[in-house]
């Protein structure tokens, strides 16, 4: 029940187009002499069942480009079109609508203390309602077993290790099989075993479930998993490298380097 | 969640609890105390059965009755439903006490000896008593210095004491108390009293009681007599109508409502600082969750349903120990004061209403923190 749930899902993902289109992006925080410029004309495209990875300096854009793919974020000026919903002229509610069929998978893990293990995964599914899943436990046990933690489904967080947590919050992330996942750091607080099996989890995730996901890291042990890795600094990608067939295009027509990149690893795919 | 969140932090649960309850309490004791002393403002009442008072459209409290004509009474006799009716003086006198120079102020009320509407035996078998010219039943609990008085009254003597320079006897005894009003009661004949209040008119009355004859509605009967009687100098009202005016009066003309209303006041401002400072340490301890709750696409209406969710039940689990201390509260100041400290039905009610007022309202506070939450910082 669960395998065809989550085929159909892969099989509705691919129907559809990229899960991220971003054009021409540029953001600025601040104002005035204060005022800082984060990102430049950034272009990416991610593809249904893609794992891209964005790497580059602390400061370089990374987390904001995912804050703003991932509608947490107005879009100052660009073009941002995120599992079909164009972001420039999204009010509140269309961005909340979108944030819905995300995974978002944070850093710190920030579950929520006073619920269970399961409670915490029942809540990305609550938030659906009322088109509520009506086999949301086996969703839930799915999804903690993907994470190896069906044992804990009634502890609390508290009672968790870094690592569990960490996995717990992936769990979150994946129960409602969403086409796009953001992650960023997810391995940051996870020894080299455990960063490997989510590394390994949400490729599998990308490749079964044909969700994209776009991950900012700088774990250079998880590089191999990736379809493509994205780097930037100062707000601008430096340079694109496909570790596999890529699916769809990523590329940046800011700089020279980028496109050379871009037409070295995806040649066929050149616009 | 909101009830998950309360829970898990079982400290500050218990806290805001305590607090919610400290609260209450606080409101529960200047409510009860202030409806106890209010409703020693109208005891005197009580000492009679009528079921309706014709007073002066003057009328501000028993002291202060003004006059109406005596001739009312025999009219609003003939209304139908009207069994008996009487006569009433009412005025303040300052009483002293043979034994000291202090005064006391005392009510004093002129009936006829025949009159049978009195609710307390204790007043009526003594009544034949006042038929002797300058004779007095005195209140036993009126505030000192007239122990030694009462103490010889008891004994059976009759007692002269100086009241607005003429001296009187003092013939029996019956209990009443003291009131905000004035420091005890005296019962006279209506021949006495004009004796004693010579300004008084034997053609006007303080007030006229009348009991309706069995069966009918009160007030039923009182809207009879106010389409017989001018309005201009009657003021037709049930005996409870005439007790809420004067405790209404009492409250709006007397430092006492203020200071009571006052104290029910801090008491509710107490419990909102309390009930904030939890909600608002709540809401900054779980910002980061709410920002992950809102990255996952949770609305800010369903952020402040949590936090409403959890003022909520803080109102609602407080207010229980909170009546509960109240009631133990009020029996322990009552046998300590001999206060009538009641707890009638609509007060649980009132500070049920103000706790949820009270937590909603720190509720409300505590959401903008909330605005805080943003999901963008999550990452």
């Amino acid at each position: 029940m669960i395998d065809r749930h989550h085929r159909d899902i892969a099989h509705q993902h691919e129907q559809s187009g990229p899960a991220i289109e971003a054009a021409a992006v540029r953001h600025t925080f601040g104002s005035g002499d204060t005022a800082r410029q984060v990102l430049v004309d950034f272009n990416i495209e991610v593809a249904q069942g893609e794992m891209v990875l964005l790497m580059g300096p602390s400061g370089c854009g990374k987390t904001t480009v995912l804050t703003l793919v991932g509608a947490l974020r107005s879009l100052q000026s660009g073009f941002i079109r995120t599992l079909g919903k164009d972001l420039r002229e999204a009010d509140e509610r269309a961005m909340i609508e979108v944030r819905r069929r995300i995974g978002f998978i944070y850093q710190a893990h920030n579950l929520h203390q006073s619920l269970t293990v399961r409670e915490n995964i029942g809540m990305a599914l609550e938030v659906h309602r009322p088109k509520a899943f009506a086999n949301e436990a086996d969703l839930i046990d799915a999804a903690l077993d993907d994470v190896g933690m069906l044992g804990w489904a009634d502890a609390l967080p508290a009672t968790l290790s870094g690592g569990q947590k960490q996995r717990v919050a992936i769990a979150r992330a994946v129960v409602a099989s969403p086409p796009l996942i953001l992650a960023d750091e997810p391995t940051a607080a996870l020894d080299k075993a455990n960063g490997r099996q989510v590394v390994d989890l949400l490729h599998d995730l990308a490749k079964r479930r044909g969700s994209a996901i776009l991950m900012v890291t700088h774990d250079s042990r998880i590089l191999d998993a990736a379809d493509r890795i994205v780097e930037m600094e100062d707000g601008r990608i430096v340079n694109v490298e496909t570790r596999q067939r890529p699916s769809t295009k990523s590329f940046n027509q800011s700089t020279v380097k980028d496109r050379r990149d871009q037409q070295a690893c995806e040649p066929q795919q050149q616009k | 969640m909101g009830w998950r969140q309360l829970r898990h932090s079982k400290t500050r649960l218990i806290v805001a609890l305590a607090g919610v309850a400290v609260a209450d309490v606080l409101i529960f004791m200047q409510l009860g105390i202030m409806g106890a002393l209010f409703e020693t403002a109208v005891t005197p009442l009580r000492m009679f059965k009528a079921d309706i008072v014709l007073l002066s459209p003057e009328v501000r409290e028993l002291g202060q009755s003004g006059t109406l004509p005596r001739r009312r009474l025999y009219q609003a006799l003939g209304v139908e439903g009207v069994a008996s009716g009487s006569v009433l003086q009412i005025g303040a006198a300052s009483f002293r006490s043979p034994s000291s120079i202090r005064q006391a102020n005392v009510m004093v009320f002129g009936v006829d000896p025949d009159f049978d509407g009195f609710s307390r035996p204790e007043i009526a078998s003594q009544l034949s008593k006042l038929r002797v010219a300058d004779a007095l039943l005195f209140d036993r609990l009126t505030r000192q210095p007239f122990g030694a008085v009462v103490a010889r009254a008891e004994g059976g003597h009759a007692v002269p004491v100086e009241v607005t320079g003429r001296t009187v006897s003092i013939v029996g005894l019956f209990s009443l108390g003291a009131s905000v009003a004035s420091d005890g009661s005296a019962i006279a004949s209506d021949q006495t009293f004009l004796r004693l209040f010579p300004r008084n008119s034997a053609a006007a009355a303080s007030a006229i009681l009348l009991k309706v004859a069995p069966g009918a509605d009160a007030e039923t009967v009182a809207e009879r007599i106010r389409r017989v009687l001018p309005a201009s100098d009657t003021k037709v009202m049930a005996t409870e109508q005439y007790a809420d005016y004067v405790k209404q009066f009492m409250q709006d003309n007397t430092p006492i409502g203020f200071i009571f209303t006052f104290g029910v006041i801090v008491g509710f401002f107490i419990g909102f600082a309390i009930v904030y400072q939890i909600l608002s340490a709540d809401v900054n301890d779980h910002l980061p969750e709410y920002a992950t709750l809102k990255a996952m696409g949770y609305t800010h209406r369903y952020l402040l349903g949590v936090v409403f969710e959890e003022a909520f039940l803080l109102a609602a689990l407080g207010f229980v120990p909170g009546i509960l201390l109240s009631f133990v509260l009020y029996w322990l100041l009552g046998a300590g004061t001999e206060l009538a400290i009641a707890m009638p039905a609509s007060r649980p009610v009132l500070v049920l209403a103000m706790t949820l007022a009270m937590c909603l309202f720190s509720g409300a506070v505590a959401t903008r923190r909330l605005k805080a939450a943003d999901p963008a910082d999550v990452f």
